[in-house]
């Protein structure tokens, strides 16, 4: 009786690289531990209603997968000064058992405490980018990303690659040599491309920036084929295009499709991290990349009965929140900008998801609140502003950090250095063990992703 | 460029922040009254700029001038249709001041002749009559400002609640700061409430907006407020659907409806922090009335709606009883608008109160008392 009661949540925590995964899931975990205080979720109605009875981290289920270190994480947080946890590199996973007083019909009459198990799966936001390929074949990977590459700021950052692959013949064989040289100089293409002064997102195949555990297979070494000539189809078995496209077709079926077999089927919550402070930063090119990524990801992760996901990996995703990460580097006032942004840039994706029944919300957060709201006067009016520590400085500064749009910039507004979101330390946390780190709005995405469950 | 006009970082001094500061909440005064209004704070700048020290001077959060909007009556402030204006009767405005001045002034000179042709007669009676009128005067008088203070206080509160309508509506950050001052002031010195408010101080954090801080408000403090409200309408409830049931004659139903209505009303009003006096209540439940009078569509369709399928099983039984539940629902509706009326934060979530569980109540207490009545003559038969 008490088992079948229980309930269980998967929650996929889907984000690109650098959108602040890892925090995002500290902060999650850390919130609900401390949620006997109360305090800090106002807004999620276990915890506001008293219903909640406390939270553990329990043994995962599946037991070959290395756990989250949320110890690890947090400790990142509370050393004095504190420093931001480091960027995934692998996958993991962590369960957590959440006690409440059910509100069921039979339950509530037994008085009864159920427990809600929550999994939470952290992974390496470069791989997301590996979902779209599963519906391409080699050939069309090569036209997208021919095309892509005749852009700035790609043209530039690719020429050694460009210049190595224009050497080479698609219809001659290649030697082994060859093969990894050309998949060598593009890797590097892709690490300068990842690079924080052009901080494009849109970097396929995913395994090549983050391997994991593959460093150094055969299997990735492959690149594209840029200006692949149009009857490649004919070109004998041991030519350059077809061991490149052998290579390509192992990498989606035994790489991509195991990981998201393993690890996305049986998801039900789904939460789409999105920095877009960094990438309205970094200018027009990275941003419209980012939007790019997110879109073709959203596009793979179909949630309808026809997606793609759905076929191979019979995903049933029943909520989906859309979240802007680090709300707390603007003026609260802004919130609803950042929101209302996040809800332009996807608003197609967000429609089809919805459309197949799928609970849908956007919302602008701060899983780690590293600044303090304050106003001030700036020539005679009154001015809200952020104060905090920026990352890599000691001392505390105070800002309007300018405003962000709430429409898509056009290719006019990106001409002046118009944006330039400053980033934060993480606060001082080291004497934070009786109380949950502060944030922006975790309460509202936590009742949203768990609040019919419990 | 294209014409947005969007904004870039600017970097102030450390000395110039302000932050808001929760303690100063308890020290906010009526004074400061008439400053809040939504608004957004505006600047126009392109370039980065660092200020200096010296130049930046520091205004307190609180203190928003902004221009006052005129006040709109309540129940039409929800909408903004233009109301035309009725018809200019035909008596000119001074009539009744005239005929009221005209009555007291003739009273007065009645009470001087009549105080002087008893001198006249005997002084020692003079000089009684004359302090039994002075008494009436002085009881007259501080009735009089009694009435002036109710009336004070129940426009407060009714400036309190527009004020978080804007308030709610505009969906701003950082204005609603005075105005949950006052609701602080309003509830601090109540027993029982400080701890509710402190648990509302330390769950509000400087990211919520003034929606976000409302609904907390509304969580934290003003539930068990309504809890209780909604307790006494239904007891009241009970209480008119019984002596309705019960009363022989069709008048006494009148008058003690309208009794436990105006009581309830007060009641009400009393527990929000209106405290009204007999007199000002008299406003109060014309408000009451208008705001029933007003009541949507919709509502009255569902209430009726539910009394007509409802009903008609009770009136199978009998008309009277159906009688008194009905002047029971009719109460409970009236209690209900009147939580909606003197409620100082505006009801603005899916908390608002409504009367679908009363009917059930009173017709079970009804019942309860046809239930019990036989059994006590049937057991000593047995």
């Amino acid at each position: 009786m008490t088992r079948t009661l229980d309930r269980s949540v998967r929650l996929a925590v889907t984000g690109l690289s650098g959108s602040g995964k890892t925090v995002f899931i500290t902060s999650l975990i850390n919130q609900i531990l401390h949620g006997m205080e109360g305090e800090q979720l106002p807004f999620f109605e276990i915890v506001a209603a008293g219903r909640f009875q406390g939270a553990k981290i329990i043994d995962q289920t599946n037991l070959h997968v290395p756990a989250f270190r949320y110890d690890k994480a947090m400790q990142c947080l509370m050393v004095e000064p504190a420093i931001w946890p480091q960027a995934t590199s692998g996958i993991s996973e962590i369960r957590l058992a959440i006690r409440f007083k059910d509100q069921g019909m039979i339950a509530k009459r037994f008085d009864r405490v159920s427990t809600l198990y929550l999994d939470i799966i952290d992974y390496p936001g470069e791989w997301l980018l590996d979902l779209p390929l599963l519906d391409m074949t080699f050939a069309q990977w090569c036209q997208e990303l021919t095309e892509m590459c005749e852009q700035e700021p790609r043209v530039s950052l690719a020429q050694d690659w460009l210049a190595y692959m224009e050497k080479l013949d698609a219809a001659e064989p290649a030697s082994d040599e060859q093969l990894r040289e050309a998949a060598n100089l593009y890797t590097q293409f892709l690490f300068e491309t990842k690079k924080s002064e052009h901080g494009l997102s849109f970097l396929q195949p995913g395994r090549f920036t983050m391997p994991g555990d593959m460093k150094g297979a055969p299997v990735l070494e492959f690149c594209p084929i840029p200006h692949l000539p149009e009857q490649c189809a004919q070109f004998s078995k041991k030519s350059l295009f077809k061991v490149m496209e052998q290579r390509f077709e192992y990498y989606k079926n035994h790489v991509v499709k195991q990981f998201y077999a393993e690890y996305f089927s049986s998801f039900d919550r789904q939460i789409v991290l999105v920095d877009i402070l960094k990438a309205l930063n970094i200018g027009s090119g990275s941003f419209n990349d980012m939007r790019r990524s997110v879109e073709s990801v959203l596009k793979s992760f179909q949630y309808g009965k026809s997606g793609l996901f759905n076929r191979l990996f019979n995903v049933k995703i029943s909520k989906l929140l859309f979240a802007a990460t680090k709300a707390d580097h603007v003026t609260p006032n802004q919130l609803h900008h950042l929101e209302s942004f996040l809800k332009h840039m996807i608003s197609e994706s967000q429609n089809n998801i919805a459309f197949e029944g799928v609970a849908v919300d956007t919302m602008a957060l701060s899983s780690v609140k590293c600044t303090q709201a304050a106003t001030s006067r700036f020539q005679g009016q009154p001015i809200s502003c952020i104060k905090g520590v920026p990352k890599g400085d000691t001392k505390e500064v105070a800002l309007f950090p300018g405003e962000v749009p709430t429409e898509i910039p056009t290719q006019d507004d990106w001409l002046e250095e118009r944006f330039n979101f400053i980033e934060f330390r993480p606060p001082s946390l080291h004497d934070i063990k009786s109380k949950g780190v502060p944030h922006i709005r975790m309460d509202r995405a936590l009742q949203f992703l768990l609040g019919d469950k419990v | 460029m294209s014409n947005k006009n969007w904004k870039a970082p600017v970097f102030l001094d450390l000395a110039s922040l302000e932050e808001p500061n929760h303690d100063e909440w308890s020290q906010i005064t009526k004074t400061h009254h008439e400053v809040i209004q939504p608004r957004k704070t505006v600047a126009d700048f392109k370039q980065p700029v660092v200020l200096e020290a010296s130049s930046v001077t520091v205004e307190p959060v609180a203190v928003v001038v902004a221009p006052q909007t005129e006040v709109v009556d309540e129940f039409l402030a929800a909408d903004d249709v233009v109301v035309p204006e009725s018809k200019p009767s035909l008596t000119p405005d001074w009539v009744w001041p005239a005929v009221g001045a005209t009555i007291v002034v003739a009273m007065c000179l009645e009470i001087v002749f009549f105080l002087v042709g008893i001198f006249t007669e005997h002084f020692v009676l003079g000089v009684a009559y004359l302090g039994l009128f002075g008494a009436i005067f002085a009881a007259i008088a501080y009735a009089v400002r009694h009435y002036y203070d109710d009336i004070r206080r129940l426009s407060d509160i009714s400036e309190l609640r527009a004020k978080g309508e804007g308030l709610f509506q505009a969906n701003d950050f950082g204005q609603s700061h005075q105005y949950m001052g006052e609701l602080i002031n309003l509830y601090q010195a109540r027993p029982g409430m400080v701890h509710r408010l402190e648990k509302f101080v330390a769950k509000r954090s400087d990211s919520h907006s003034d929606r976000d801080t409302m609904l907390l408000f509304s969580e934290n403090v003003m539930k068990p407020l309504d809890a209780k409200a909604y307790e006494i309408t239904v007891k009241r409830s009970k209480e008119t659907a019984l002596m309705v049931v019960l009363s022989p004659f069709a008048f006494l139903d009148v008058i003690l409806t309208l009794w436990r209505n105006i009581r309830l009303i007060r009641d009400i009003a009393s527990l929000y922090g209106g405290r009204p006096g007999f007199l000002s209540s008299m406003g109060l439940i014309k408000k009451v009335l208008q705001s029933l009078a007003y009541a949507e569509v919709g509502e009255l369709l569902a209430d009726s709606a539910a009394e007509t399928v409802g009903g008609s099983l009770v009136a199978a039984l009998s008309t009277h009883i159906a009688h008194g539940v009905g002047s029971g629902v009719m109460t409970a509706r009236v209690g209900v608008h009147a939580m909606k009326i003197c409620r100082p934060m505006p009801f603005v979530q899916n908390d608002q109160p409504s009367i679908k569980g009363v009917r059930k109540a009173i017709i079970t207490s009804v019942k309860g008392v046809f239930d019990k009545e036989p059994s006590k003559y049937a057991e000593p038969q047995v």
